[in-house]
């Protein structure tokens, strides 16, 4: 049996690593007695397979895990397990059932939507933000570049991010701070992190963010463009 | 509580933030504000490394078992998140409350090796901690330290409050115990300390003695300056492992570390007497635990942790009685939850087939063997007792098992070492090569691989090689040259350890007080992590030798009378001066003192649980 799990990564827990939370589940199956299929070979590890890497220091509610099982069990009954050895922090929000055919997780959820709060460095400036966020919105072209590894050495490249920014506005305007909403893409195709969101911000309009302020959360995850991934 | 946003902003700028946040699995989750004792357990090393440390588990749960006292974590913070720390203004905090060190009752450091002493200078200051302990009032907490290195504890002495030496489990919770009833008669220090000192067997307070010096530099003499205070400290054993605590739970690590797995402690002590061992004369008797109690420990441990890993770690695993009968029932049992179970180290003469077989049964690791010497004269003289053919028996079950990495560990610089010993190292390690090839071709698994690593002797206070001067980092150089000259398969790797860094160790191990000045130079120099060799800077080592006006040589290099009055003699760590001195001249004669096991040799430890239990 299979099951995609849904998950949140709340609090300190952000700071885990992918690695991180793979050992952290794999642990967590073997104290909570779920039967829980093994691979083959000199070093058998847990048949369990985790979305996209979330950028660390980033918390969500909407994680996905998929694990494979050696016998059935009931969804309610494997949620209640596995959340009763989970930290505070991290807990199932729900499971189904999803068969061989069932493409990956990575494959699958390449759109996440986050909220976004940062403190507006020149707060004491009269500056309407909306229409600051629509003026970057309005450009073609949104460049940043980016470090990709090729071989051994480091290479920056520029790309063009404005493709892949779905959704961008002001949520909410707290004395010094703000409050964003961005579906962005994240994935293979395309990819922004919510740093670079408020990167662009910074370079490209009146209004200047405090970098190391950001906190983010990501409060749903997207199959494409139009619909919530469903359960 | 320390500013959280700053935490925040802090850890979104270090390497690995999981270091810092705490919140693992079978961490505390008490009120510190309830406590009467608040205990702050201080690693001097970045997490990874102090998590690995069985001993932080024990003291963690043992102090949280009871409902007075509160123990919480604190760490060396890696050089980016120091550098974070002291550009927010964050003080050194506990990992549970995020709570300043500063205000906890007792900060408790573990001393495991000399390196990391910098460490505890720059924890302390991180913490905002005065450095001595002269200058500490009520407002501080007592900083105290144990663990292996505190049976010499001079070189720390101006910095700490108190020592407590040997086994901890009962001697902390003791004095947790009458802290709490000082603290509710209205504390004073020192009225703490000198009860402690009095009254609780293995505690030793500096500030309570002085130390005299001879023109030569020697010791003269040492006075106590309270009344009642021990002139010898004793230092503390637990007698009876299976009645001894042993926590049900581990705290699990988000992180990898350095030891990802369940320690299963089998048993305390050793019996074979090599002499340049300091674990296997401080830690004697040996008291090892039934396989009852041990296999139920394990599986508490397993299903509180999820590890898929059991570690036996003891000073040397392979000797506990009935270890077939451990691994069998420890295989068993927990087969269909894929646990293994690994041995940490293995010595030649007591690994036997069935053993490799049953470890194999789940999994399989590189193979360690430490010969320690190349030739079999050195071996009698450092007292190890295996011979070459205990080493083919073992390296050929374990190519015939399908092991086909083998790591070999040795020494250099060990007394009466000559040129000879040093090329029996790299002929040993051709032996084992040839051993490999030399089978039929079918029976050649996998792909062959030696590791033959080399460190520099370092001697150690409370072994029979406490008075032999070490070899000078250019003796130790052209040793390394020699051997690197020698060695030319590309099938054996080659390692040696820094002499640079074994210098430096040496210094701080046989140091007496002065020591202490050196240290305080060091850091503040820069020194840090000095056990890491990305971190270790020689250079400045030297250059605050020199500025605080010690003699290298007279700490590391000189061989000492044995009627010198060492740092250390007032502590009585088991074994006798007169043992230590008669084993010291056996070894220089070339013989061999037999395992304790086969014949009580007398080291003079009192009501030694040894007794009647192999004799």
């Amino acid at each position: 049996m299979k099951i995609r799990a849904k998950y949140t990564k709340l609090g300190y827990l952000k700071y885990l690593s992918h690695l991180d939370l793979v050992r952290l589940f794999s642990r967590s199956l073997i104290r909570s007695d779920i039967p829980v299929r093994y691979s083959e070979g000199f070093n058998p590890h847990p048949k369990l397979s985790l979305g996209n890497p979330l950028p660390l220091g980033i918390e969500s509610v909407s994680e996905y895990f998929d694990v494979e099982l050696t016998q059935r069990m009931e969804l309610n009954e494997f949620n209640n397990r596995l959340n009763k050895v989970l930290p505070i922090g991290i807990k199932i929000i729900e499971s189904k059932e999803i068969d061989e055919f069932t493409p990956s997780i990575s494959s699958t959820i390449c759109i996440s939507e986050y909220e976004i709060s940062a403190d507006v460095i020149n707060s004491r400036e009269v500056i309407d933000y909306s229409n600051e966020i629509d003026k970057l919105l309005n450009l073609t072209n949104i460049d940043i570049e980016k470090k990709k590894k090729k071989g051994k050495s480091k290479v920056t490249t520029k790309v063009n991010i404005r493709p892949f920014i779905l959704k961008l506005f002001v949520d909410d305007v707290n004395d010094n701070s703000i409050k964003l909403r961005s579906v962005v893409m994240t994935g293979e195709k395309g990819n922004v992190k919510p740093s670079e969101l408020l990167e662009v911000i910074s370079k490209n309009t009146n209004m200047k963010l405090d970098l190391d302020s950001m906190n983010v959360r990501k409060i749903a995850s997207y199959t494409n463009e139009f619909g919530e991934y469903n359960e | 509580m320390i500013n959280i946003k700053n935490l925040d902003k802090a850890l979104k700028k270090v390497e690995k933030p999981a270091r810092y946040i705490g919140l693992e699995e079978n961490s505390h989750n008490k009120d510190i504000n309830h406590a009467k004792v608040k205990f702050a357990f201080a690693f001097p090393d970045v997490y990874e490394v102090g998590m690995s440390h069985l001993g932080l588990h024990i003291l963690y749960n043992l102090i949280n078992d009871q409902q007075d006292f509160v123990c919480e974590r604190t760490f060396a913070p890696w050089f980016d998140m120091e550098y974070q720390m002291r550009d927010k203004n964050i003080e050194l905090f506990t990992l549970e409350s995020k709570e300043e060190v500063r205000n906890f009752d007792m900060l408790g450091f573990t001393l495991q090796y000399e390196l990391s002493y910098t460490n505890i200078l720059n924890m302390l200051e991180l913490a905002k901690i005065p450095f001595y302990s002269k200058d500490r009032d009520e407002t501080f907490p007592i900083v105290i330290a144990g663990g292996p290195c505190a049976f010499n504890p001079e070189p720390l002495s101006d910095f700490i409050d108190l020592f407590l030496i040997g086994e901890g489990e009962e001697a902390t919770l003791e004095l947790l115990e009458l802290y709490k009833n000082h603290k509710e008669r209205g504390f004073s220090k020192k009225k703490f300390l000198l009860d402690a000192a009095i009254n609780i067997e293995g505690i030793y307070v500096p500030a309570f003695y002085e130390i005299f010096y001879n023109k030569d530099n020697t010791i003269s003499n040492r006075v106590a300056l309270e009344n009642k205070v021990p002139e010898v400290i004793k230092k503390r054993r637990v007698r009876d492992l299976n009645k001894m605590y042993c926590p049900e739970k581990m705290l699990v690590p988000y992180i990898e570390t350095v030891h990802d797995r369940v320690s299963l402690e089998l048993f305390r002590g050793c019996t074979h007497g090599c002499r340049f061992c300091e674990a296997g004369f401080i830690y004697r008797p040996i008291r090892e635990k039934s396989v009852d109690t041990l296999v139920s420990q394990a599986e508490k441990l397993v299903s509180s942790t999820g590890y898929d890993t059991i570690s036996l770690s003891s000073l040397s695993s392979c000797d506990y009685t009935q270890l077939d009968l451990l691994i069998h029932n420890l295989l068993d049992k927990f087969e269909d939850k894929k646990v293994g179970v690994s041995l940490p180290s293995l010595r030649l003469d007591s690994i036997s087939i069935d053993i490799l077989k049953e470890i194999d049964r789940v999994r399989k690791t590189s193979l360690t063997f430490a010969p320690e010497a190349g030739s079999q004269r050195l071996r009698d003289v450092i007292n190890k007792g295996v011979d070459e053919n205990d080493l083919e028996k073992a390296v050929g079950y374990a190519f015939k098992e399908g092991y086909s990495k083998i790591k070999l560990y040795f020494m250099m610089g060990l007394p009466t070492e000559t040129e000879d010993d040093l090329i029996g190292i790299r002929d040993l390690s051709y032996k084992v090569k040839d051993m490999f090839f030399y089978r039929p071709k079918e029976e050649k698994i996998g792909n062959f691989q030696l590791t033959t690593s080399v460190s520099c002797f370092v001697p150690k206070p409370f072994t029979p090689f406490q008075w032999y001067g070490q070899d000078s980092v250019e003796e130790f150089y052209n040793k390394i040259d020699l051997l690197k000259k020698s060695f030319k398969d590309p099938k054996i790797k080659f390692n040696y350890h820094d002499p640079r860094v074994s210098y430096i160790e040496a210094i701080i191990s046989r140091g007496d007080r002065r020591i202490s000045s050196l240290l305080l130079k060091a850091w503040e120099y820069g020194c840090k992590f000095d056990g890491w060799s990305s971190a270790f800077n020689y250079d400045i080592w030297l250059k605050a030798i020199n500025d605080s006006g010690i003699d290298p040589y007279y700490y590391a290099n000189r061989t000492r009378d044995f009627d010198e009055i060492l740092p250390w003699d007032f502590i009585n760590a088991g074994p006798t001066k007169k043992t230590l001195i008669r084993e010291y001249n056996k070894a220089l004669n070339g013989l061999t003192t037999p395992d304790c096991r086969e014949k009580c040799n007398g080291c003079g430890i009192d009501n030694c649980e040894m007794r009647g239990v192999f004799n």
